[in-house]
């Protein structure tokens, strides 16, 4: 009888490999002495924090001997990293963490790849909920994947924040952003900058609401109401107000894409379609005023001073990145070692400079170097049963594997054998 | 040009003060005082020292005789000292937001430049524009619907500015309502004056290094020198007899029954900081008013504890609530005040507001969501204490 290997002990022993053979490759974080470590072990919930490391050989050394689930690191630099209690740890500087993670917001893909299944009626459902349709628990068992799609989204929020945000406005040189793949669904950026190392967390939301356009005060930047009259934004007024006035402009050439974005505003009205309506038959003549430099009058059937509020933070919305706001307010956040493995995916964690973001495609990537699909030598198959309901396709290095359902059993590249032990939807049926 | 014996006589809390007036740069505070008082006749520094006091308790915004000499110079440390070894935040406060207020009018009036080289005085990264370079930030209307240009004659960097400008909470000053180019936010004279203007109440309110026993002992060793024991005595006999305007904070629901311990923390933050006598930003004095009126508090109750701000006036203040009382105005609820950055839950680690109540009915814990509902939930509890004690009390009877 042949004796079937867990599944943690084969991906604790593929992650060892990996770290083994790529000892050279994992690369030194700056200030390394400094920062905290932490590990999530294979089959331990719990994070293994307040580690310090005073050569990054010893560091490289628990890799090897442990092969770790997840491996991180603090932003922040402490006297003393290896200290227990947070208050102790000599807290010094942070650096800016920037985290877009499409688990955190909308993307269309996720009703054909996120799964639902509510643990007290048992309903279930595809896409991104908070609680069951039919019984309302928010007692939900969820299966977030990944795709090709979802992970463009998250990669042009990033390019979002570096070409509007970073560099024109908050002046961050490329040299100072550190870019990465996150291993799973997002990227992750660190800007490096001595200025923003010292910023404590109240200041450091104040950035988070200018990335993200949250908390603007439109009558601030310009929205007035004088004598039932309605005057706008100007374009000539640097700052949030030009932003906000090229996306209306933008919107206003577009005509479908101004439809479909006002449908999704809530005007509060019994009316919705007459507002929109109304909006959509004054569009040449909102686009010559907001174009004159000495007229600035927003008059469209309907709308009063709040329903251009409404309308203002829909665009706010659209202009503004989509970040994890708590990663970039907390100064002791931890965020993902380079080149360590994500123990959701196997996949690595791929640091890449702003060129190589623009082409970067994780799942099938081109650049060997770039690639963080890392199990991709071995020529072996390994036989797996579908442990879960619904596993939905993935495409992976070109190919197409599934949909499955429970029960199924198939032979996959090492890859994706690896990608479906650490997503916990399958068991091996072979010893490897 | 640089900063000059004449910009340090009219800001003495500029650190050049220290490379231009080497000779007390390093003297300790019982030295320079002694120094103080073999310096300059008591006719000349005490009516000023004395009135630089008395304006900040009457809440005036200016100090009517400040002069730009000699004497202004080493009249700050002094005032510094005087602070360090009254020890009260109340007077701490007046003070502070008077020189920083003054400090602000003198920027207003003096040449532009000025500006500029403060702040490069104070390590700040800010950069000049004159009127030919100034960038157009801005267009705004006025009053006549007439569009007019906002210039920027200044830039700072944007950590600098965060520095300043996060805790004046004020929407004006957000980050993102300013005009933010390659790390810079621009800014007219005003905007920068304001951001001086906090500087030097942040400077004032941050004396006090001192650990409580080396200041007894400072005190007491300063208390001996006959100059600085009367300049004390007479300090203390003027707050003393503004104290005795200051009815003590007292808040009733109704009359006889104090609720204040069954405000959230967010309101008893604010009702802390008016009893320390600290300004209230716009949004905090809203919260307030709305919030009390709500609780059907009479117009003269919030009026009293509006008259602790340095900034009060009897007649406006009594008019702004009035008016939002015709109103009717909804006090704000959680989500608005989080959204203005007051909510205080974490600060105060407040069970109620951080994990909400367990509702029976419901099977659930459920979320705090109005400042109201906190006040209608620990009066609940309160009410239901009670009436267990009294059972209690009648079953061991």
């Amino acid at each position: 009888m042949v004796k079937i290997l867990s599944e943690t002990k084969f991906l604790i022993r593929k992650f060892k490999d990996y770290y083994e053979k790529n000892l050279k490759n994992i690369p030194e974080v700056s200030s390394f002495s400094e920062r905290e470590f932490a590990f999530i072990p294979w089959g331990d919930k719990f994070m293994k924090r307040h580690m310090g490391f005073s050569s990054i050989d010893f560091f490289k050394k628990l890799l090897t001997k442990n092969g770790p689930r997840h491996v991180y690191y603090s932003g922040a630099l402490y006297k003393h990293p290896e200290v227990q209690h947070m208050e102790q740890k000599g807290y010094e500087q942070c650096d800016f963490l920037i985290d877009i993670d499409v688990d955190h917001f909308y993307t269309p893909c996720k009703v054909d790849h996120d799964y639902w299944f509510c643990k007290e009626c048992f309903h279930n459902g595809s896409g991104i909920v908070n609680e069951c349709k039919k019984c309302g628990s928010s007692k939900l068992k969820k299966l977030s994947w990944i795709c090709k799609d979802c992970l463009n989204i998250a990669k042009n929020e990033i390019k979002k924040l570096i070409d509007n945000f970073l560099i024109p406005d908050f002046g961050i040189n490329y040299e100072e952003m550190l870019i990465a793949f996150s291993g799973h669904r997002g990227y992750h950026l660190k800007i490096e900058s001595e200025h923003l190392r010292n910023l404590n967390g109240d200041e450091r939301r104040e950035i988070v609401d200018y990335l993200t356009g949250e908390n603007l005060d439109f009558e601030v930047l310009g929205l007035n109401k004088r004598r039932e009259t309605v005057f706008g934004l100007s374009k000539e007024s640097i700052g949030w107000s030009q932003k906000l006035i090229e996306e209306f402009e933008r919107l206003l050439i577009n005509r479908d894409e101004l439809s479909k974005f006002l449908r999704t505003l809530d005007f509060k009205t019994s009316r919705p379609d007459f507002l929109i309506n109304s909006f959509l038959n004054t569009t040449e003549i909102l686009y010559e005023v907001i174009n004159n430099k000495n007229y600035n009058e927003w008059s469209v059937e309907g709308f009063d001073i709040n329903k251009w509020k409404i309308f203002l933070n829909g665009l706010a919305s659209r202009v503004g990145a989509e970040i994890d706001e708590p990663v970039s307010i907390d100064t002791h956040r931890l965020i993902r070692y380079p080149s360590s493995l994500h123990g959701k995916t196997g996949f690595k964690v791929q640091e890449l400079s702003i060129e190589e973001l623009d082409d970067y495609n994780p799942l099938d990537e081109s650049n060997p170097l770039l690639d963080p699909i890392v199990f991709q030598q071995e020529d072996v198959a390994i036989q797996l049963e579908i442990t879960e309901e619904n596993v939905p396709k993935t495409i992976l290095k070109g190919t197409e594997f599934g949909p499955y359902v429970k029960g199924d059993i198939s032979s996959f590249p090492s890859y994706m054998a690896i990608f479906l032990l650490c997503k916990q939807v399958a068991k091996p049926m072979s010893r490897y | 040009m640089t900063i000059g014996l004449d910009d340090i006589r009219r800001y003495p809390w500029l650190p050049s003060l220290k490379e231009l007036y080497q000779n007390i740069a390093h003297m300790d505070r019982v030295e320079f005082v002694k120094y103080f008082f073999s310096k300059f006749e008591e006719e000349n520094y005490k009516p000023r020292i004395i009135n630089i006091f008395k304006a900040s308790f009457e809440n005036y915004e200016r100090i009517n005789d400040y002069t730009a000499d000699e004497l202004n110079v080493y009249i700050y440390p002094m005032l510094r000292i005087l602070l360090e070894v009254l020890d009260k935040k109340r007077i701490l406060n007046r003070i502070a937001n008077l020189y920083s207020k003054h400090a602000n009018y003198e920027l207003e009036e003096d040449q532009i430049e000025i500006l500029y080289h403060i702040a490069h005085d104070l390590s700040l990264d800010v950069k000049f524009y004159d009127e030919e370079n100034a960038l157009i930030i801005k267009k705004e209307y006025n009053k006549q619907d007439v569009r007019r240009d906002i210039k920027a004659n200044f830039s700072i960097h944007f950590t600098d500015y965060l520095k300043l400008a996060t805790y004046l909470h004020d929407r004006y000053r957000k980050l993102s309502h300013q005009s933010l180019i390659k790390g810079y936010v621009y800014l007219n004279r005003k905007g920068l004056a304001r951001l001086l203007q906090e500087f030097v109440r942040n400077k004032m309110i941050n004396i006090g290094s001192l650990e409580r026993p080396n200041l007894a002992i400072l005190k007491q060793e300063l208390l001996t020198i006959e100059e600085f024991n009367e300049l004390y005595e007479l300090i203390s006999q003027e707050w003393d007899n503004i104290k005795t305007d200051i009815t003590p904070l007292d808040i009733t629901f109704r009359k006889g029954e104090n609720i204040k311990d069954l405000f959230p923390p967010c309101i008893r933050e604010i009702l802390n900081k008016a009893d320390e006598q600290q300004n209230l930003i716009h949004n905090e004095r809203l919260i307030l008013v709305f919030f009390l009126l709500a609780l059907n508090y009479p117009i003269e109750e919030i009026t009293n504890i509006f008259s602790r701000l340095p900034d009060f006036d009897h007649g406006k203040t009594t008019y702004q609530i009035e008016f939002a009382k015709k109103k009717g105005y909804v006090p704000h609820s959680c989500d608005t005040i989080k959204s203005l950055k007051l909510c205080m839950a974490k600060k105060y680690n407040d069970e109620v507001c951080l994990k909400g109540y367990f509702a029976p009915s419901l099977s659930e814990q459920r979320q705090i969501k109005h400042p109201l509902s906190y006040v209608g939930l620990k009066k609940y509890r309160q009410q239901k204490k009670k009436s267990i004690q009294k059972q209690n009390g009648e079953n061991s009877e």
